[in-house]
C-alpha cells in the first residue's frame, strides 16, 4: 500500500464519488418518502396502470408490503445498477488505463516501488471506493428511514441486503478493473468497463419481460443478484454471493497479475 | 553500473532495438544519439523496467532493470521523453506529490533548482508551456539527490538559455560523481557534457565512440584566397595538403600541421583566410546517414 498514491488517488475521484452518493442518496428519500405504511396497496394499483412488461423490465415487480420490501423492489431491481455503476467505471479507468495511456503511470513505476505494491495500492482504492459508497448510503438511508417511519424498517435485513450488494459490487467493479489493467490504451479499457455491465443490465431487464425470454437470466452475473430471495430467507443467495466473490477474487487477481507481467509503453 | 547486453524488443510492426549493446562506467556522462524513431526511447523503457525484452539483460548496479526495478530506482532519476503529469495539479503539488512518493521532505536541492532555472512552480501544469513542464520534469528528477540519471532528450522545449544552464548544471552534476544516461538531439550539449556518446539507427548501434575521439576526426580546413597567380602556385606546390578550388581560392587541409601552413602562407600575397571547418554535429549527422556530410 503505497499511502501517498493512494491520498492522490481519493483526491482524484472525491468529486463524481461524492455527486453519484448524492444522487443515490436522493433517490432513496424520494422513495422512501413515497411508502406509507398505511395504504401500500394504493401504490401496488398505481403501478398496475402502467404496462406488466415496463414494470418488470424495471425490476419493480414485487414491492411488498413492508418498507424493507418496498425500497429493495423500487431501488434494488434496477436502480442499483445504474449510479454505483458509473463509479465502478470512472473510478476503475482512473486508476490504471488512464495513467498509462496519458504517460503519467511512468512517474509511479519509476519511482521507488514493485509494480505489485502500485497496483495492489490500485485494488485496494477500487475496492474502498465500493464499500465506502454502500456503507455511506447505507447508514444515511437508516438514519433517515427512522427519522420518516420510526421502527418501520428491518436494520438487521436492510444492512444484510446492503452487504449482499456491496458484493455484487465488487464483482462489477472487477470487470472495469480488469479493463483498466490490461488495456494500454483509454479506449478499450472503458469499453468493456462500460460495456459488460450495460450488456449484463439489458440482458436482465428482458430476461424479466416475460416467461419465453426468462431462459436469458442464464447469461447475466446479475441473476446472482437477487433481494427478493434475500428477504425470503432463501439459501440461494450464499450461492450468490459465494459466486460473486469468487468471480471478484479471480477479476481482480487477474489484474494485478497482468499489470505486472506486462509491457508499459509509457 | 549501467550495462545493457545484447537486448532486443521487436514491435509487431516489425521496428524496435535488435542486439543493442553498450556499457556506461560509474561517473561517466553517456549519450545516446540517433534520429526520430531510431530506439532510443524503447531502450531507455528497458532500462527502467517498463517493458520485457525479447533478447537480452540490462543491469543497473547489477541488478536486474525489470525485476529488481525497485531497489534501483530508489537511487535513480528518470526524465520521460513524453512528458505527461497527473491531472490538475500546480507544479508544486506535482513536485510535493513526487517527494512523498519517495518520502523525501528535503525541499533544499527543489528549490535551488527551481531557482536556476527560474520555474514559475505555483502555476497549474495544463497551464505551462512546452519549456515549463520540461523544467518541472527536470526538477523532479533530480529532486532526491540520485546516483543515476536517465534523462530522454532533457532540453527539448528549453530556450537557449535555459539549454546552456542545463549544460552548465550537467557538468556539476558531472563532477559530483553522478552517472548520467542522456538521450538527445542536441550535439551541442552532448559534446559539450558527455565522454562517450552511443550513436543508434533503425535500432541498431552504429558507432561508441569516445568525444574525444570523434573530434580527432573532425578535420580543420581552410579556404584560401589569394592576390595572384604566382601564389596560387606557390601554395598548390607546398607540402601542404590542398585542393584547387578555383582562379584564386585554395583549400587546405591541415594535419596537425598548422605552422607549416602559417610559414607558406607568409610568403605569398593572402587576401583572406576562413575557416570551413567540419563540425561534430556533421560527424553524428555523418552516421545517421539519411543526409550525408559534404
Amino acid at each position: 500500500m503505497i499511502w501517498p498514491l493512494f491520498k492522490y488517488n481519493i483526491k482524484n475521484n472525491k468529486t463524481l464519488w461524492l455527486i453519484l452518493v448524492m444522487v443515490m442518496l436522493m433517490y432513496y428519500i424520494i422513495i422512501m418518502s413515497m411508502f406509507d405504511p398505511e395504504n401500500i396497496e394504493a401504490l401496488n394499483n398505481m403501478l398496475a396502470l402502467f404496462p406488466e412488461e415496463l414494470i418488470k423490465a424495471m425490476g419493480f415487480n414485487n414491492l411488498g408490503t413492508t418498507l424493507l420490501t418496498f425500497i429493495s423492489g423500487y431501488i434494488y431491481g434496477f436502480l442499483i445498477f445504474l449510479f454505483p455503476m458509473i463509479i465502478t467505471v470512472v473510478v476503475n479507468h482512473k486508476l490504471v488505463a488512464s495513467l498509462v495511456d496519458k504517460g503519467s503511470m511512468a512517474y509511479l513505476v519509476s519511482g521507488p516501488y514493485s509494480r505489485i505494491e502500485i497496483i495492489i495500492t490500485q485494488v485496494l482504492t477500487s475496492i474502498f471506493s465500493i464499500v465506502l459508497f454502500f456503507t455511506v448510503t447505507t447508514l444515511v438511508t437508516t438514519l433517515t428511514s427512522e427519522l420518516m417511519f420510526p421502527n418501520e424498517l428491518d436494520i438487521g435485513m436492510y444492512i444484510y441486503l446492503n452487504f449482499y450488494t456491496i458484493i455484487l459490487y465488487l464483482a462489477i467493479s472487477s470487470i472495469a478493473f480488469f479493463a483498466s489493467a490490461f488495456a494500454n490504451d483509454a479506449k478499450l479499457s472503458i469499453s468493456i468497463g462500460v460495456g459488460v455491465p450495460v450488456t449484463f443490465l439489458v440482458i436482465q431487464m428482458l430476461s424479466g419481460v416475460g416467461d419465453s425470454l426468462k431462459w436469458l437470466e442464464n447469461l447475466t452475473m446479475y441473476s446472482l443478484f437477487n433481494p427478493e430471495l434475500l428477504i425470503q430467507g432463501d439459501r440461494f443467495v450464499l450461492v450468490g454471493m459465494f459466486s460473486l466473490a469468487t468471480i471478484s477474487l479471480v477479476l481482480y487477481s487477474l489484474g494485478v497479475y497482468i499489470f505486472n507481467k506486462k509491457n508499459l509503453y509509457i | 553500473m549501467i550495462k545493457i547486453e545484447h537486448l532486443t524488443k521487436k514491435y509487431s510492426s516489425g521496428k524496435g532495438i535488435f542486439d543493442v549493446s553498450f556499457e556506461i562506467e560509474k561517473g561517466e556522462v553517456f549519450g545516446f544519439l540517433g534520429p526520430n524513431g531510431s530506439g532510443k526511447t524503447t531502450t531507455i523503457r528497458q532500462l527502467l523496467g517498463f517493458t520485457n525484452a525479447d533478447e537480452g539483460v540490462c543491469t543497473i548496479n547489477g541488478l536486474d532493470s525489470r525485476l529488481e526495478c525497485k531497489e534501483i530506482h530508489k537511487t535513480l532519476g528518470y526524465l520521460p521523453g513524453e512528458i505527461s503529469f497527473f491531472d490538475d495539479m500546480t507544479g508544486n503539488e506535482f513536485m510535493n506529490f513526487m517527494q512523498n512518493l519517495r518520502n523525501n521532505k528535503d525541499k533544499t536541492i527543489r528549490n535551488q533548482l527551481i531557482n536556476r532555472f527560474e520555474l514559475e512552480s505555483d502555476r497549474k501544469i495544463q497551464k505551462m508551456s512546452k519549456g515549463m513542464k520540461q523544467k518541472v520534469a527536470l526538477i523532479s528528477a533530480f529532486m532526491h539527490n540520485p546516483d543515476i540519471l536517465i534523462l530522454d532528450e532533457p532540453t527539448s522545449g528549453l530556450d537557449p538559455l535555459m539549454q546552456k544552464r542545463f549544460i552548465e548544471f550537467i557538468l556539476e552534476q558531472k563532477a559530483l560523481g553522478k552517472t548520467i544516461l542522456m538521450s538527445s538531439h542536441m550535439f551541442e550539449e552532448v559534446e559539450r557534457t558527455c565522454e562517450r556518446v552511443a550513436i543508434i539507427k533503425e535500432g541498431r548501434i552504429v558507432a561508441i565512440e569516445k568525444i574525444s575521439d570523434l573530434k580527432e576526426k573532425v578535420s580543420k580546413q581552410y579556404l584560401v584566397s589569394l592576390k595572384d597567380n604566382e601564389s596560387i602556385h606557390k601554395v598548390l606546390n607546398s607540402s601542404l595538403d590542398t585542393r584547387s578550388i578555383n582562379s584564386h581560392q585554395v583549400e587546405i587541409t591541415l594535419h596537425n600541421n598548422a605552422n607549416e601552413m602559417l610559414s607558406v602562407l607568409s610568403g605569398v600575397n593572402v587576401d583572406s583566410i576562413d575557416s570551413i571547418n567540419q563540425s561534430l554535429e556533421q560527424i553524428f549527422i555523418s552516421y545517421y546517414g539519411k543526409e550525408d556530410t559534404k
